[in-house]
């Protein structure tokens, strides 16, 4: 099914079981809509400060020639004041109309999604693509909502002097099969703490202190069979040995039970998929990268146990 | 070099992203160096912006001809594996009968809900028990 517009709008969830082409195609529509969004935040009406300040001085300016003019009874400093009145009336026309402009802006609904949650989601289709047969289902879902949104929160809790809530958002999730009859899953997981206290300063002032702790995880399972690769089991006893992960993030947890693979890694990197904004030198953190050699350090193993 | 004997209608070329396999999808153009018949999504373009190459024939052909493999990160799914695993890439040369036939008959989310379930809900201990004030 094509991609609903509208549809996503109400939910801000992507949900599909086509092939990865057309899930691609999807993302893609997804891309073009945030980007008109963006566009529509840029074009946001201005302030009214200057608009009110220029009325506010002219009329003044009118006033005040006026007076003048009066007692000296010159027409020019009348005429002046005539000037200063029409400029204060149209500064005054200009505030109103661009008040006008802002309660019609704030009034469409305007979602500014996550650029990496779509930017990502391509990279992992891209890459499953290249392994699965043109016209196998991807089962896909990617969760565009605020991290903070109350679907995500886990508790309220104490750390320390602050009071946090506990967010964990599952944003992503793809599955399919390879062609080696390999089934994947793959998984991104948001953990956020949002911190904040309360404390009465020297002054005897409330003060309120507020801060965020985000961490990402990535979980990908293998379930692979057997029969092609028959020394799994031997080969699982130092599945270590075949993980490569980049170092800005942290192996979580590795496990091998029967045919099933499954890696946990985690990181506080923030981390950026696609054509990103440029980043100097090596430093940038590729998230398809990320998600790209946990399922190759996976892989390996594997390619060692034929 | 003999040339090689390509099977029509078909993509011939085998390079994957985890493994090598045959392609299952229609033949866009011919490899402008080893004329094999490759879909859209093994071809790349030659520095000459005219040349079409297969997977293979660009790999061989270096940075320097097609500016790909140069860098680690290729956003380009068939080049992770080689710069991943090095010069022997590992050919599978799955059967493309039995292999997709095998793959179609089952569905792809059989995992079960009670493994998705016990992936998230087990708690991340460094971080839900991250007490530290900073
Ligand atoms: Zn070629
Ligand atoms: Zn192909």
């Amino acid at each position: 099914m094509a991609f609903d517009e509208q549809e996503f709008q109400k939910t801000l969830t992507y949900l599909s079981d086509d092939a990865p082409e057309t899930v691609l195609a999807d993302l893609e529509a997804i891309r073009q809509f945030d980007q008109g969004q963006e566009e529509h935040l840029a074009r946001e009406p201005g302030g009214c400060g200057w608009y009110l300040l220029v009325c506010f001085v002219c009329f003044i300016g009118a006033y005040v020639t006026a007076i003048i003019a009066a007692g000296t009874a010159s027409s020019s400093l009348e005429a002046l004041a005539v000037m200063l009145l029409l400029v204060s009336g149209a500064a005054f026309a200009l505030m109103v109309w661009n008040i006008i402009r802002s309660v019609k802006f704030s009034r469409i609904p305007v979602f500014d999604l996550d650029n990496r949650r779509y930017e990502l989601a391509t990279g992992l289709v891209r890459l499953a693509g290249a392994d699965m047969g043109a016209d196998q289902p991807l089962a896909m879902q990617v969760d565009f909502r605020e991290h903070t949104h109350e679907d995500h929160l886990q508790r309220r809790g104490k750390v320390g002097h602050w009071n946090a809530e506990f967010y964990v958002d599952q944003w992503l999730q793809l599955e399919g099969r390879l062609v080696d009859g390999t089934k994947f899953t793959i998984r991104l997981i948001e953990k956020q703490q949002e911190r904040s206290r309360t404390k009465r300063g020297a002054s005897g002032k409330l003060k309120t202190k507020e801060k965020t702790k985000i961490s990402s995880e990535a979980i990908v399972s293998l379930k692979f069979k057997g029969k092609r690769y028959p020394r799994a089991a031997e080969q699982s006893a130092t599945i270590e040995q075949y993980l490569k992960l980049p170092q800005w993030t942290t192996l979580k947890s590795v496990d091998a039970s029967g045919s099933q693979l499954t890696l946990r890694s985690t990181t506080r990197a923030s981390w950026t998929a696609g054509a990103a904004e440029p980043t100097e030198g090596d430093s940038t953190c590729d998230g398809v990268q990320w998600v790209a050699m946990m399922l190759l350090s996976l892989y390996a193993m594997l390619h060692a146990s034929k | 070099m003999p040339k090689k004997e390509w099977q029509p209608d078909i993509c011939n070329e085998k390079a994957g992203f985890l493994f090598s396999h045959a392609c299952d999808r229609q033949p866009a153009a011919n490899c402008g160096n080893c004329d094999k018949p490759i879909c859209k999504k093994h071809t790349t373009r030659r520095r000459d912006g005219v040349t079409l190459l297969c997977t293979t024939c660009t790999k061989e052909a270096g940075a320097e001809d097609t500016g790909r493999g140069s860098s680690y990160y290729d956003d380009d799914p068939y080049y992770y594996g080689s710069h991943y695993y090095g010069d022997h890439y590992y050919d599978d040369r799955y059967d493309r009968r039995s292999s997709y036939s095998e793959s179609r008959r089952n569905d792809p989310r059989d995992f079960t809900e009670a493994d998705s379930e016990s992936l998230v809900a087990e708690a991340d201990g460094d971080f839900e028990n991250d007490m530290s004030e900073s």
